[in-house]
């Protein structure tokens, strides 16, 4: 007579450490997957011109236009000067400059040089500063959530 | 058998025909959004580095312009003051966080499908009660002077008559969600 093969018999105390381990594995993939999403959603492309400054110079009077035009010259000429624009009925000048080759009092002095009109650098003051254009991507809760994921876990 | 043949037959005739027989043999006409006629998804070359579509370059390129427009305007600048805050070497600056949630915005809002724009909604951004970073309600004649300042950023890089006035018209449609007086 042929015996049909007995299966393998297992405790109970390895099926429970089978199950255990089998369960860890899984949380653990799961934990690495929450983790691997949250990363990818915290991770942001980099910002273009990230260190393009801003700065503004202010006129005691409005310019006319020949000096307008020279202190644009003076202005642009200036290493590290991206871009300016004169409002010359306001008496404002705007002007970017990398903040790695340039500061913005090197550029007041080369208006000054220039410029017949008395110049001063535009200072924002403390309150001003919490006040903007709120078009910042900062509202969306997705994005609230996010930061406070990344405070938990900083990437 | 041939009878249920023939049944199936004519049923699958029927559904051939009707398929074919439908208002395709007149091309569908429909009118581009202002991102194509910006020049859409074209891949172009960033000046910033990398690729970029050609719509968002283009509208980029109008924000960045206007920025300084807006900056130099006495009636704008205490909306946007922080722009010209200094930040230390190293830090991104507020130009060019604004420049690129600008940028997202009116990509959005001009009809872009690979963009999406994170912000608050017009009306809750511009609510000093909802929003604690709008010191005080904007005004009609704030909200011209920004509209006349995209405009001149426009102008500055060649955006053609017609579509300046899209943009126009576009903003103008948010007029009432900005101007909460």
């Amino acid at each position: 007579m042929i015996r049909s093969p007995e299966k393998p018999r297992t405790s109970f105390k390895s099926n429970m450490a089978n199950s255990s381990k089998r369960n860890l594995l899984i949380g653990g993939a799961l934990l690495l997957g929450i983790i691997a999403f949250v990363a990818l959603a915290l991770r942001q492309d980099p910002v273009p011109n990230a260190q393009v400054q801003l700065s503004r110079i202010d006129f005691e009077t409005p310019l006319e236009k020949q000096e307008a035009k020279a202190i644009q010259r003076a202005v642009m000429n200036t290493a590290g000067v991206k871009h300016c624009y004169l409002n010359a009925e306001a008496g404002t000048l705007t002007f970017s400059y990398d903040l790695r080759e340039q500061q913005n009092e090197v550029v007041l002095a080369a208006v000054q040089q220039t410029a017949a009109t008395d110049a001063r650098l535009y200072q924002v003051s403390e309150s001003a500063k919490a006040s903007s254009c709120p078009v910042t991507g900062a509202g969306s809760p997705v994005k609230k959530v996010l930061a406070f994921a990344s405070q938990i876990w900083p990437f | 058998m041939n009878t249920r043949l023939l049944i199936l037959l004519l049923g699958m005739a029927c559904l051939t025909f009707t398929a074919c027989d439908n208002d395709d043999d007149e091309p569908m006409m429909t009118e581009d959004t202002l991102y194509q006629k910006l020049g859409g998804t074209t891949m172009v070359t960033d000046p910033a580095g990398g690729m970029i579509e050609q719509g968002r370059l283009g509208l980029r390129s109008v924000v960045d312009s206007s920025i300084f427009v807006i900056a130099a305007d006495p009636v704008l600048s205490p909306y946007f003051a922080p722009l010209l805050a200094e930040v230390g070497n190293g830090n991104t600056t507020n130009l060019a966080i604004l420049s690129e949630n600008l940028t997202d915005f009116f990509c959005v809002a001009t009809g872009a499908e690979n963009y999406t724009y994170d912000g608050m909604d017009m009306v809750s951004a511009h609510d000093p009660a909802q929003n604690p970073r709008m010191a005080e309600k904007s005004t009609d004649a704030a909200y011209d002077a920004f509209i006349a300042a995209v405009a001149e950023g426009a102008m500055q890089n060649n955006v053609p008559e017609d579509l300046i006035g899209e943009v126009g018209a576009l903003l103008e449609t948010l007029r009432a969600d900005v101007v909460q007086q």
